[in-house]
């Protein structure tokens, strides 16, 4: 399906300025195996932050001493959304873990269940997205702004 | 315009030294040239004034509500980019916006967009939605507002002047891509729905007709490790195949970046809020931060297209905004 570029493929970049670009450390691209087996159960959603852009409901930060400048370490049953990507890639927790998601980027995500069991809303910087799993399975979820994105946990 | 380049063609063509500054494509009346560290595309016409039957003007990824680094005021620069357009010497016949309207799709989003293009002399602008005008409401709001007039989930074609265009959509119900090929690529998606419209609705068209397609995510694999592409755009362009000029207007990288292959040629357009890395050059494809303020405005811009009616491509000169 990406075969469309072969022939007489040129490519301008109008862009000279590459210099400039923020060396940001931190993975490339979130790769899961996509596989599914979700519980049809719909445990309790716990809303943290809301789409408002407003920072002003923030939640007091852990200080993050250099920000996003580094790889924020996860602590656990977090999930860090930064560089367009869920860190870790996979979760495992036990039954009755609230997990939850913080957006990191200066650019807006959700967390998207593949069958729809949680669905984030929009997620801006600094939102933050929280799910009780109460049923065992693997959850595999997406940003629906950047479907690459991809994450699962896995509930024993 | 400012942008234009000189005509620095000897008579058999493009010298050397020119050569490594300009980049001339056969046949097609198209120049690229570094100006004040920026590629531009040009007319080679004569005089490169643009004299056709008509033009109109490419505007995209406004990102209403975006407020961060490197552009905390990108209202402000879509209000330049409109003030660009209202001074061009010939006004366009309409606008096309190619989505990425707001950052959020929020109503008041919307509403802060269309009261800067209130202020465009062009009276006429035709949308369809990037992923941010449609992700949170599967596109309710968006379509409300802008679905007025349009097919299915929001497509459409009109016919201006002999040229037929076609707004195409591929930013809705977006799957989860693995990168392995299963599943969802993560890529744009037009969908059967809007394929069979779109190979209907160019059924009964002489193949001599100029086509114009705009959509807001490439129509062609850019980079896929970022989404850059569609996943069925190669079916949509099959049906095409026969028309012997086609020009597609993207969006969604802000930058510009050109391709021809065959009759097609592919343009996609600088934002009017910020700049984006180019293809792999930053680990992922966010707004660039560190674009100096001064620099900011040498990266955004917009793009003005003119049909001069034979069967060439139509002449696409890009302008920043500063």
């Amino acid at each position: 399906m990406i075969n469309y570029l072969n022939r007489e493929f040129l490519l301008v970049i109008a862009t000279s300025l590459l210099s400039l670009f923020l060396a940001a450390c931190g993975q490339s691209g979130a790769e899961s195996n996509g596989s599914s087996e979700t519980s049809p159960t719909a445990p309790t959603v716990s809303r943290n932050s809301n789409t408002d852009m407003s920072k002003m409901e923030m939640p007091a930060k852990p200080s993050p001493a250099a920000g996003k400048d580094m790889q924020t370490p996860a602590t656990a049953n977090q999930v860090m959304v930064e560089n367009f990507s869920f860190q870790p890639v996979t979760l495992t927790v036990k039954a009755g873990t609230t997990v939850t998601w913080v957006n990191h980027d200066d650019e807006p995500h959700t967390v998207n269940e593949n069958n729809k069991t949680f669905k984030s809303g929009t997620l801006d910087t600094d939102a933050k997205f929280s799910y009780k799993f109460t049923s065992p399975g693997t959850y595999s979820y997406f940003c629906s702004l950047h479907p690459r994105m991809t994450g699962q946990i896995i509930v024993k | 315009m400012s942008d234009e380049v000189k005509n620095e063609k000897e008579s058999n063509g493009v010298e050397r030294r020119s050569f490594l500054k300009c980049m001339a494509w056969a046949g097609t009346g198209l120049v690229w040239a570094m100006n004040a560290g920026v590629l531009t595309s040009c007319s080679l016409l004569p005089g490169s004034k643009q004299k056709g039957v008509f033009s109109f003007v490419q505007i995209s990824d406004s990102h209403i509500g975006f407020n961060k680094e490197p552009n905390q005021d990108v209202t402000k620069t879509f209000q330049e980019a409109v003030n660009r357009i209202n001074a061009l010497d010939e006004q366009p016949a309409f606008l096309i916006h190619t989505g990425d309207i707001t950052q959020l799709s929020t109503p008041d989003q919307f509403d802060t967009a269309t009261q800067v293009l209130k202020s465009a002399k062009a009276s006429q602008v035709y949308y369809i939605p990037g992923e941010h005008d449609v992700f949170s409401d599967d596109g309710k709001i968006y379509l409300e507002r802008y679905g007025k007039g349009t097919q299915g989930q929001g497509w459409q074609s009109f016919d201006y002047q002999g040229v037929h265009f076609i707004g195409l959509i591929n930013v809705l119900n977006l799957k989860q891509g693995t990168g392995t090929g299963l599943g969802g690529s993560g890529l744009g998606q037009l969908g059967n729905d809007q394929l069979q419209w779109l190979e209907k609705d160019v059924k009964g068209l002489s193949s001599s007709t100029p086509i114009v397609v705009y959509a807001h995510v490439p129509l062609w694999t850019i980079y896929p490790e970022w989404g850059w592409g569609t996943d069925d755009s190669a079916q949509a362009l099959s049906y095409l195949k026969r028309f012997g000029s086609i020009t597609v207007l993207n969006g969604h990288i802000h930058q510009i970046l050109q391709k021809v292959e065959g009759n097609v040629t592919f343009h996609t357009a600088r934002s009017t809020a910020f700049p984006q890395p180019a293809p792999g050059t930053a680990p992922a494809p966010g707004p660039m931060k560190d674009v100096p303020a001064d620099k900011l405005r040498s990266m955004l811009g917009l793009r003005e297209v003119t049909y001069v009616s034979n069967n060439s491509p139509l002449a696409v000169v890009d302008s920043a905004l500063g």
